[in-house]
């Protein structure tokens, strides 16, 4: 187990190197940086900026060297002091932009989760052992909605709703008299009632997908003849459904926590733009937008960083609840 | 489909009636006169100020020192206001951008200068007391006012004008040349002006030739800023971050802890390169920016929330002699979208939308939240967002950059841009997207600029088709493919794109191009709208890549057309413009450099005219050369306008007073509301509605 464990960890340092390049790439591709924005800006207002400014400016910002050159910089600096760099779009470093900012998205984020498994499981179970009911068809029906609809549709929707014929003031994490107070009580009591529109949205998005994905693989274990022996045997029905067949139907749930970890980090973008949260999600849209490039760096490269540690997490899960895995990976090793 | 066209048309018409008569009972602040800062004499000016009651309780403690220590010793006076306003109150605004927080200029800027908004022609006083010009125009006389001070308490002399001048503008680690407007010299030789210290109060600039429109140009100038026309900066602030004033060694920590590498870098930071004070970076919370404006930063609870409160210094006094401003607080959220900016607006949460967020495709939607969400929408006129304006490039390359001939001819053919202004159904537009409130007609001056002749805005702004295809037709452009599609010179069917940087020049952009495109298909023209990001089009035009680009015609208006003709001419590159290779032609100082695209003799021609313009120090005369271009233009247009007027529905809260009159114009070339005064606006009540 120790050998699988590890011969996993070494397989993701290269993939993380080969992401890091990547991000890099990405960041460079658009025309343009950071500062020929700027100084078109500036341009814009009927400042004259000549040629000779531009130089200087693109000196002092290093950004006349090769790109392997800024590459290794970056990332030295990533990988030996934590350090992601500046961003020139909010004039600090990029990791007090994030860090203040990703708190809030995990805790959406972490929210939603609990949510969408805690009733997705539940709801995925009860509809297979009842298939056709109309219990099945109804969750058939809202997760398909879920589906279908993209989060941000249904955050407009839902706002328009809240708004228009609930009457509840919607958008942003707290009320404007409350933003710029420390925290408090008060103020935490205000967030939660900011909160529970986006955590309903973001969870009816994840839910939908493994009502549907645990329904199917539970409708194909209990067909199987060992849940007709454990019935002849005349185990009571909860233990034949919770003992059995879900312990196998559950592996497919367990194996999109590789997918878990980054959608905690970037699910929600689009809603939360949307929204107007002030959270992680709109900042690094705007440093995409604007070429803010080592906050979009640090964006792409810590997503792939979760990506691998996503699918890490799942398969060492996976080998852990389940035998034939575990042993398959020790016979291998 | 035309029925259906027809009865949408009757029904905004009849939608506009209702909708004007709103407005008309929604203004119900009686405008008596409109306003401008009235330059008392010292003699005049009130003693007897009032101390607003927010800085009240630290006069008493001691922290801060009494009004008549704080004003400088003569304050500049805000007159011809509706009213005597009230203390107090905050307003809530937003940004869209931290970088470029255009909301804040709109109110919260000051300049060296500014004109008189009773007339929006007389340039008045403001941070400089008073000027004289040399008969010969080369030299500047400027006396600033005596005992002003910055907000952090800090007297403003010509010290400030000194080391802004000397030691940013002409430091060549900082600057690798000065703003044009301190090397300007008519010949392109760009020797510098030459800066004497009279005394704490006094200066003086001096120029190898006359500048006529240097007065102008302060109008533009924010201390802080870059470019423009800034002269000043709070020099005891920018000392601390500047080599020859601070020790090197100790400049090379503080960039380390800061995460920068050179002193340069901290400096640039702290100067703001380009921003001015309309930024506003995370440094400042340990370290606030010294301000001249009504209000200043006082805290930055997160990054992109902004908190300001009244600079207890500040110079302005209403008549009655209470310091100015009225208004005690400022705040500004950062908004994600435009979307999440109208659901603030409709839950009551927003108590002004400027310029840059306001457009008259909204227009319903603003009437329909108007009561309950407790704002007033105003009736100003645009002189920026919605001015939609097609910018056909007159040089164009290929590709693959090699120049292509072909398409050149045909968008240099005197031809092709009235053909292409004609094809446009300019009414269809304003009814189908504006509800019919504009005023259509082609590329020129506002009608109230003294530029203005009735023959610029009409000219080639008519709808006809049939002269449209006729013009084509002539310039041999005659033969068609199968599609209808006009043949070019080489064979190939006339395909024409429109690149449009979106929502990033206004809210209507997008639709409009589209409805152009198919107008332009009704002529025979292959011609699609595409959107591409303001950074790639950008590269494009200056490439010379694009066929045709839009922007929206701020700089109309005698405040800063004179100063500014980029859309008319090729004087600036980007954004718009007849072509950016003829600007960049223009700008460059060697004009045999490689890959310059010399412009033909008539734009030369009108170049030259712009520089008798900036230098004719006549007024009457700089209208006559700039009059001398619009004809040319109205002759043969390069530029295609589409609105000559169009309202800027500005929205406050419905308890705000001593707002601008009706019919104002707003936008960039007013600096938005400042040149209105906001800082004499104030609450009915003392709070929002």
């Amino acid at each position: 187990m120790l050998n699988y464990i590890l011969g996993r960890l070494a397989r993701m340092i290269p993939q993380i190197f080969l992401v890091s390049i990547l991000a890099f790439i990405i960041i460079q591709l658009p025309p343009g940086d950071f500062l020929t924005e700027q100084i078109n800006r500036l341009r814009a207002t009927g400042a004259t900026v000549d040629e000779a400014q531009v130089q200087l400016l693109t000196n002092m910002y290093g950004l006349d060297q090769p790109m392997y050159v800024q590459y290794f910089r970056w990332i030295g600096n990533i990988v030996t002091r934590l350090d992601f760099g500046y961003s020139f779009l909010w004039q600090r470093p990029v990791n007090d932009v994030l860090l203040s900012r990703m708190g809030m998205t995990f805790f959406i984020a972490f929210l939603a989760f609990l949510v969408s498994w805690g009733l997705a499981i539940p709801v995925g179970i009860y509809v297979a052992v009842k298939q056709y009911s109309f219990a099945d068809y109804f969750f058939t029906f809202i997760g398909f909605i879920g589906l279908a609809t993209p989060g941000f549709l249904l955050a407009l929707v839902l706002m328009y709703i809240s708004y228009a014929i609930l009457g509840i003031r919607v958008g942003g994490l707290y009320s404007p008299e409350f933003e710029p107070q420390p925290m408090s009580w008060a103020k935490f009591v205000d967030l939660l009632k900011h909160l529970w529109l986006p955590v309903i949205i973001l969870a009816i998005a994840g839910m939908a997908n493994i009502i549907r994905t645990l329904r199917a693989t539970m409708l194909d274990e209990l067909r199987k003849q060992y849940v007709t022996v454990a019935r002849s045997k005349g185990l009571s029905e909860y233990q034949v459904i919770m003992q059995y067949p879900v312990r196998i139907a559950i592996n497919p749930i367990i194996s999109q926590t590789t997918y878990l970890l980054a959608w905690l980090f970037s699910g929600g973008t689009v809603v939360e733009i949307v929204m107007n949260l002030n959270t992680a999600g709109p900042v690094l849209w705007r440093a995409l937008l604007q070429q803010d490039m080592y906050t979009a760096g640090a964006y792409i490269l810590i997503l792939g960083v979760l990506y691998s540690l996503g699918s890490l997490l799942s398969d060492l899960l996976l080998a852990a609840i389940d035998p034939r895995i575990r042993f398959g990976a020790m016979e291998a090793a | 489909m035309d029925k259906r066209k027809i009865s949408r048309r009757d029904f905004l018409k009849v939608s506009t009636i209702t909708i004007v008569g709103a407005v008309a009972t929604a203004c119900g602040v009686a405008p008596t006169q409109g306003g401008v800062a009235t330059e008392a004499p010292a003699t005049q000016a009130p003693i007897s100020g009032k101390e607003p009651p927010l800085l009240r309780p630290r006069v008493d403690s001691g922290e801060l020192p009494p009004l008549s220590e704080r004003l400088p010793e003569s304050p500049a006076v805000v007159g011809d206001r509706d009213a005597i306003g009230v203390y107090g109150g905050e307003v809530r605004m937003i940004h869209f951008d931290p970088v470029w927080s255009v909301s804040t200029y709109d109110w919260n800027s000051e300049r060296l200068l500014h004109y008189s908004d009773q007339d929006l022609r007389t340039i008045v006083p403001n941070i400089f007391e008073s000027w004289e010009v040399s008969p010969d125009g080369t030299t500047f006389t400027v006396k600033m006012r005596k005992g002003m001070k910055f907000s952090d308490g800090e007297p403003l002399t010509t010290e400030d004008v000194r080391f802004y001048i000397e030691d940013i503008w002409f430091n060549t680690d900082i600057n690798a040349s000065p703003m044009w407007q301190l090397r300007f010299d008519g010949a392109g030789n760009n020797t510098p002006a030459v800066l004497e210290v009279i005394d704490d109060f006094t200066f003086k600039l001096t120029y190898s030739a006359p500048f006529g429109s240097f007065i102008a140009h302060l109008t533009r100038g924010e201390p802080g800023n870059n470019g423009s026309g800034a002269l000043l900066g709070p020099s005891h602030f920018y000392k601390q971050y500047h080599n020859k004033y601070t020790d090197q060694a100790k400049l090379d920590e503080m960039a380390k802890a800061a995460k920068l590498e050179t002193w340069v870098q901290l400096f640039k930071q702290h100067w703001d390169w380009g921003m001015g004070v309309w930024q506003f970076p995370a440094w400042q919370k340990d370290t606030p920016y010294p301000v001249l404006s009504p209000w200043h930063l006082i805290d930055l609870p997160q990054e992109g929330l902004m908190i300001m409160e009244r600079n207890p210094y500040y110079w302005k006094v209403d008549l009655e002699g209470n310091q100015l401003p009225y208004i005690d607080n400022l705040r500004f959220d950062y908004i994600t979208t435009g979307e999440a900016a109208k659901l603030k607006l409709a839950q009551n949460e927003l108590d002004s939308l400027g310029m840059h967020d306001v457009t008259m495709a909204e227009y319903a939607f603003y009437k329909e939240n108007e009561a309950a969400g407790n704002f007033q929408v105003m009736d100003y006129v645009s002189v920026m967002s919605d001015r939609n304006v097609l910018f056909p490039q007159h040089v164009i390359f290929k590709e693959d950059g090699t120049p292509d001939d072909v398409m050149t001819e045909i968008a240099q053919h005197p031809n092709f841009v009235k053909a292409l202004s004609v094809a446009i159904d300019r009414e269809e537009i304003n009814e189908s997207l504006l509800f019919g409130t504009a005023r259509m007609g082609q590329l020129a001056p506002v009608p109230s600029s003294k530029y203005y002749k009735e023959a610029y805005g009409t000219a080639f702004a008519q709808f006809d088709t049939a002269l449209a295809n006729k013009l084509l037709d002539e310039m041999g452009l005659d033969k068609k493919n199968d599609q209808g599609i006009r043949l070019r010179s080489d064979g190939e069917p006339l395909t024409y794109v429109i690149e449009q940087a979106g929502l990033r020049v206004g809210p209507l952009t997008p639709k409009v191009c589209e409805l152009v495109a198919a107008y332009w298909r009704d002529v025979g023209i292959d011609a699609t709208s595409k959107e591409v990001t303001a950074n790639l089009l950008d590269e494009r035009l200056n490439n010379g890549q694009v066929h045709c680009t839009v922007w929206h015609a701020d700089r109309c208006s005698d405040l800063l057309l004179p100063l500014e003709m980029r859309w008319y001419i090729p004087t600036q590159t980007l954004q718009g413009g007849p072509s950016s290779k003829w600007a960049a032609w223009y700008n460059a100082v060697d004009k045999t450099a490689e890959g310059l695209v010399e412009p033909p003799d008539q734009i030369k021609n009108y170049l030259a005219l712009f520089d008798q313009m900036t230098s004719a120090v006549d007024e009457d005369e700089r209208v006559k050369f700039g009059q001398e271009i619009f004809d040319g233009l109205a002759e043969n247009p390069l530029g295609i306008g589409l609105i000559l007027e169009v309202p800027a529905p500005l929205i406050f809260n419905k308890n705000m007073r001593n707002l601008p009159k009706a019919k104002a114009l707003m936008g960039w070339d007013t600096y938005g509301n400042s040149t209105y005064h906001p800082e004499a606006y104030f609450y009915e009540g003392g709070t929002r509605a």
